[in-house]
């Protein structure tokens, strides 16, 4: 109960510290005035270790987060986050999370998927953002940077995750 | 109840929690100056994180640039020295061209009015790397006497306006936001036009422009000072390609902007605009 406490506890700094470095690192690491999502990690890598509606959940509240920090168009980034941490759980029971390929083609179909679904959503709510040529030019260029990306954000969230269970153990030595 | 029920319940209020999302979701698009108690909340207490955050990586970004630049720092003192003679000539001519207007005001009894813009420096704390909006967050907000629509701008030219106001921090929408329109004239033909940001740092457009304008590359673009945000004057950018718009009777053209938006880590807050700085449409 209480590991579960701390696990928790830990879970929301790493969070933070994601929004944080998302208002700051991201804009600085820009290729082509692309920048990282790395909230899209968090959602995408936690997924992977959670049930599929809890795993929306969580989506879901950093969405919100984020959508508050932005003020506006308040719920696009929660029900888009939200939707892709749901799918992303469903679709990561299917695979071994030891292989590196996995985390990869995830992070890369998640900002595809996300990048489409945002860009849906907004006309519904009457933000009017080119479909195509918003996907082609930032939502793909994105995708590709996220994937390269992923290895480097994906190991700390693996054993953060893992490192209680045997499985863990064994996949954090061959890791390391 | 049967599973099949709950699950054909379950959809049903997904369904509804969607909808209710979308409807929250467009009642929040149009431009808010004042944000929730708890967005205003928010920001606060992560302006000291981002804030510390922005520090920290400035100095990490400072340690490679130091060693990189002393050989090139070498090199651009000496074009700095040609650059002040030059600017040296320059500037006795232009202080003889001010002496006579000086003269030709007193002449033609004209006042001179002291231009008070009452700017205040502030510093960039935090950068919106989302696809969709070009934001970012300045230190300072309502304490510091900043409100909404109050304009941004730097030595080079103009960056945009706040849009929201929390105590200590305000956010500003920069013209490069694919939302942002500004009134605007190309300098020397006085050619009007709109421009508009299309999301990336380094170009603007400017559309509706008269067809029958000489434009030239690299002519300066400034606020026109029609509508009542952008006061007139402000430097925007430099014409790039100039092409006809769909209806053929109006020009196009891709604007560079003066302020280099990615190195963009300290700006002016205009607090006051003076008198007589709008056009009335029509003029």
């Amino acid at each position: 109960m209480r590991e579960n406490k701390a696990k928790i506890i830990i879970f929301l700094i790493l969070v933070l510290i994601t929004f944080v470095l998302q208002q700051t690192l991201a804009a600085e690491i820009a290729v082509f005035n692309i920048a990282p999502n790395f909230l899209l990690f968090i959602v995408v890598f936690s997924s992977f270790y959670f049930p599929s509606l809890k795993a929306a959940a969580i989506g879901g509240s950093i969405g919100l987060f984020y959508d508050l920090i932005q003020g506006k168009y308040l719920g696009l980034e929660t029900l888009s986050l939200a939707a892709v941490a749901f799918v992303v759980s469903l679709w990561s029971r299917r695979f071994y999370k030891d292989n590196y390929l996995i985390p990869i083609i995830a992070v890369f179909l998640a900002t595809i998927g996300y990048g489409a679904l945002f860009l849906l959503l907004s006309r519904l709510a009457g933000l009017y953002l080119p479909f195509w040529s918003s996907l082609i030019f930032f939502v793909f260029p994105q995708a590709v940077y996220n994937a390269v990306l992923a290895p480097l954000f994906y190991l700390p969230v693996f054993i953060f995750f893992l490192r209680q269970t045997a499985e863990g153990e064994r996949l954090e030595k061959d890791l390391l | 109840m049967t599973d099949k029920q709950r699950k054909r319940l379950m959809i049903f209020l997904c369904i509804i929690l969607v909808l209710i999302i979308l409807f929250v979701a467009a009642s929040t698009a149009m431009e808010r100056g004042h944000l929730s108690f708890l967005e205003k909340g928010l920001r606060d207490v992560m302006a000291p994180l981002t804030s510390g955050s922005s520090i920290a990586l400035e100095k990490i970004g400072a340690i490679p640039k130091y060693f990189v630049g002393i050989k090139k720092l070498s090199e651009e003192n000496e074009n700095l020295k040609t650059t002040i003679s030059q600017l040296e000539t320059k500037l006795n001519s232009y202080e003889d061209a001010l002496r006579e207007n000086v003269e030709l005001r007193d002449l033609l009894e004209l006042k001179n009015e002291i231009v008070d813009w009452s700017p205040i420096a502030t510093k960039v704390i935090g950068r919106s790397s989302s696809l969709w909006y070009n934001t970012i967050t300045i230190k300072g907000g309502s304490k510091k006497g900043f409100e909404a629509n109050m304009i941004c701008v730097t030595a080079e030219g103009l960056v945009g306006r706040i849009t929201a106001v929390s105590a200590y921090t305000s956010e500003v929408r920069l013209i490069t936001d694919r939302s942002s329109g500004i009134g605007a004239l190309v300098q020397v033909s006085n050619s009007p036009g709109v421009v508009s940001g299309l999301g990336r740092a380094n170009e603007l457009k400017m559309v509706h422009i008269p067809g029958d304008a000489r434009l030239v590359k690299d002519q300066v673009v400034v606020t026109s000072g029609l509508g009542e945000i952008f006061p007139a004057g402000l430097r925007i950018g430099y014409i790039g390609e100039v092409k006809p718009e769909s209806n053929g009777l109006m020009l196009s053209a891709t604007i560079k902007p003066f302020v280099d938006f990615d190195r963009l880590d300290s700006l002016l807050v205009l607090t006051k605009i003076p008198a007589g700085m709008y056009q009335e449409e029509g003029k």
